[in-house]
């Protein structure tokens, strides 16, 4: 393995740490916190803004570390290209070849295009309707509603 | 892996962005032109957050101006007992309609980052057979929690439950919860967090992670929106588009792709046009209907002479507009605009606002304040100044009338999950302590559903119900704010001793009780 290799690994094992240690810590403090309100204190907060960057402060220097390590690899050039390349997996060749096959049936092709247009025409005239309809039966308003209102538990606060 | 094939020591091409990552970056900055919602830690509130924007945005980031389509479409199915959520659907029909994934791969925010994730330097995994199948999982996430789930709670027990939002959204996590965590005036938010907060971060570390060493997993393998709208790309007016009398169907487009297609614009198709620079036969383009968006650099079969420069023509003035039509938007969002922000209470100037909007209901003709107002507000430690509301069965609720006994208001909405989940805690704490506590539900202003409907065959017997007035008037007084449920507990002298956002367990109202009722 050469250094650029072995650059790309570190970096990855650097981001993959910090990741790890982060959510660790954030499940850490939430089970400190849980058997803390579990011993008769449900008023105790689990999380704390104190809390927080203490916990997530202790990792900065790995995250540091991997950013340092990215400016290098992205000044030198290094970088996996093996994306850039097509893909030469077997399986999924055969997949294309399969694909292929119907691409190359012109008149197929032709007749499905036509339908689709059909479709097309049928789902814009829905959509219309829909959206009519949505706002006289008050499903935009609905929509407003809970938009400028915070959903707690869709943001993941509780 | 191969080292000579896969690492290589290249010059970066350039550091300009591609004209991609700029529309990718306008749209994310479009989305959320509510800038200064940052800085005051408050979502935006006027009325263009009806519209759904096209793309992944959390619409309760504080600086989002739209609604999420996938958040709107989940609550819609979670009401669809009340009211069948056209509006939403008919929404999606037509961004579907209109650009079909075009919207993954050109003004999704949250492509953009998983874009700029996969540009940190790692080993990165490519595409196989098993990305394929798993691309096939986004269809799972989207029929079990961002359709069955809201509906089941939703019909079944009316409560609104949008199951993807809830569980996995990243969007929300980092740009709702830690958008509004990072503002120093929203600490009392940290006490809503706990296991949800917890699961949904790791969730968000755990992919944001998958991003940087696989292309944009979130999109290919677990985007319910994106799964959407790829049902449309064969059916969107904008997408790429192969010219089939050019093309050798040598199928290296499919194979170059970072998405597991199978050919160019199907469903897993983002229509980035990256495959327009592989294909020696120049046959692929970026169209809208039959106007060529992008040109492969040969031109296409029907250019005329004078095409590539009319389309640089048509490009530069595009550009134009949207740079005006963005500035307009940053100025009107965070300058012109104070409505979006008014119908917020700021956290800071809870005491002043209240005091404003007691002083106002008084002229308010369906609720009215009492005469006598004692000197107060609503923190811990002060007066909670008194009113008079209308309950839900017709009787009047004094607020002075309930002193000498502990006094619990409750801010909710039958569209929010953990309010509705709450309730039955209070009404078995009234039961519990009956004559001693009074505790009153108020629902917020904004409603389309039938509250006395809603409520009638819950048994909640012990809790006075009311829907709060037009100006707010409880609300206001309580220091509410947008984020629901809210609990504020009163002693037996009006004195606050508890006012806070977040859901409430039995043990903690015991708890509450406990404390006030000394």
């Amino acid at each position: 393995m050469d250094n650029k290799k072995v650059m790309l690994y570190i970096n990855s094992a650097l981001y993959s740490l910090w990741a790890i240690l982060t959510a660790g810590s954030a499940i850490s403090i939430y089970l400190k916190g849980a058997a803390y309100q579990a011993q008769g204190h449900p008023e105790a907060w689990i999380f704390t803004r104190e809390k927080a960057m203490e916990a997530f402060g202790t990792f900065v220097p790995v995250l540091a570390l991997a950013v340092v390590m990215t400016l290098i690899c992205v000044i030198k050039g290094i970088r996996d290209d093996s994306q850039d390349k097509p893909v030469a997996d077997p399986d999924l060749i055969s997949i294309y070849k399969a694909e292929r096959e119907t691409e190359r049936d012109v008149q197929a092709e032709a007749a499905k295009a036509k339908k689709l247009h059909i479709v097309k025409i049928a789902v814009l005239i829905a959509a219309v309707i829909f959206v009519i309809a949505g706002i006289r039966n008050g499903s935009m308003e609905d929509t407003l509603i809970k938009a400028i209102n915070i959903c707690t538990e869709c943001v993941g606060l509780g | 892996m191969d080292n000579k094939e896969t690492v290589e020591t290249s010059r970066p091409k350039s550091l300009r962005p591609s004209k991609r990552r700029l529309i990718q970056l306008y749209a994310a900055l479009l989305y959320n032109a509510h800038v200064k919602g940052f800085i005051k830690g408050e979502i935006y509130t006027g009325n263009t957050k009806a519209m759904c924007v096209p793309g992944f945005n959390c619409y309760s980031c504080p600086a989002a101006v739209g609604a999420c389509p996938l958040g709107s479409l989940q609550n819609a199915l979670a009401s669809s007992g009340n009211r069948a959520g056209f509006y939403v659907f008919g929404i999606i029909m037509l961004w579907g309609l209109m650009l079909g994934r075009t919207i993954c791969g050109w003004i999704c925010p949250l492509g953009l980052i998983q874009e700029l994730l996969h540009k940190i330097p790692t080993p990165k995994i490519k595409k196989s057979r098993v990305t394929y199948y798993l691309s096939y999982l986004k269809y799972f996430f989207l029929v079990v929690f961002a359709i069955a789930m809201p509906l089941w709670y939703g019909l079944k027990q009316g409560m609104t439950v949008p199951g993807f939002c809830k569980y996995i959204c990243p969007a929300g996590t980092l740009e709702g919860a830690m958008g509004l965590l990072a503002n120093p005036g929203n600490d009392s938010y940290f006490k809503m967090l706990g296991i949800f907060f917890t699961r949904k971060f790791a969730i968000m570390m755990i992919i944001g992670l998958a991003c940087i060493f696989c292309y944009r997993s979130f999109c290919r393998f677990i985007c319910p929106l994106g799964a959407i709208y790829g049902m449309f790309n064969k059916l969107a007016l904008v997408g790429v588009k192969v010219d089939m009398d050019r093309c050798t169907h040598c199928g290296v487009c499919a194979m170059s792709c970072k998405m597991d297609v199978r050919h160019v614009g199907d469903h897993e198709c983002i229509n980035c046009a990256k495959c327009m620079d592989v294909c020696r036969q120049n046959a692929i383009s970026l169209k809208a209907g039959k106007i060529t968006l992008m040109a492969p650099a040969a031109g296409c079969a029907d250019d005329k002479p004078d095409s590539q420069e009319k389309r640089a023509r048509a490009g530069r003035i595009a550009w134009g507009i949207a740079i005006a039509v963005l500035c307009f938007a940053l100025l009107w969002y965070n300058v012109l605009d104070q409505k979006g922000d008014s119908a917020d209470v700021s956290k800071t100037d809870k005491n002043t606002e209240t005091t404003e909007s007691v002083e106002t209901a008084e002229t308010a003709e369906t609720a009215e304040t009492t005469e006598e107002q004692l000197p107060g507000g609503n923190q811990p430690g002060e007066v909670l100044p008194d009113f008079t509301i209308t309950c839900t069965d017709g009787t009047q609720f004094h607020l002075a009338d309930s002193r000498g006994k502990v006094t619990i208001i409750n801010l909710w909405a039958t569209y929010c999950g953990p309010c509705v989940k709450e309730l039955p805690h209070f009404n078995e704490l009234a039961a519990a302590h009956a004559g001693d506590v009074e505790i009153l539900a108020v629902h917020n202003s904004m409603s389309k559903d039938d509250i006395p409907a809603y409520l009638a065959d819950k048994g909640w017997d012990n809790i006075h119900f009311a829907l709060d007035t037009k100006d707010k008037l409880v609300w206001n007084n309580v220091g509410g704010g947008p984020a629901m449920p809210q609990t504020i507990v009163l002693d037996r002298d009006g004195k606050v001793t508890y006012n806070q956002v977040g859901s409430a367990t039995p043990e903690l109202l015991e708890s509450l009780y406990s404390q006030a009722a000394k």
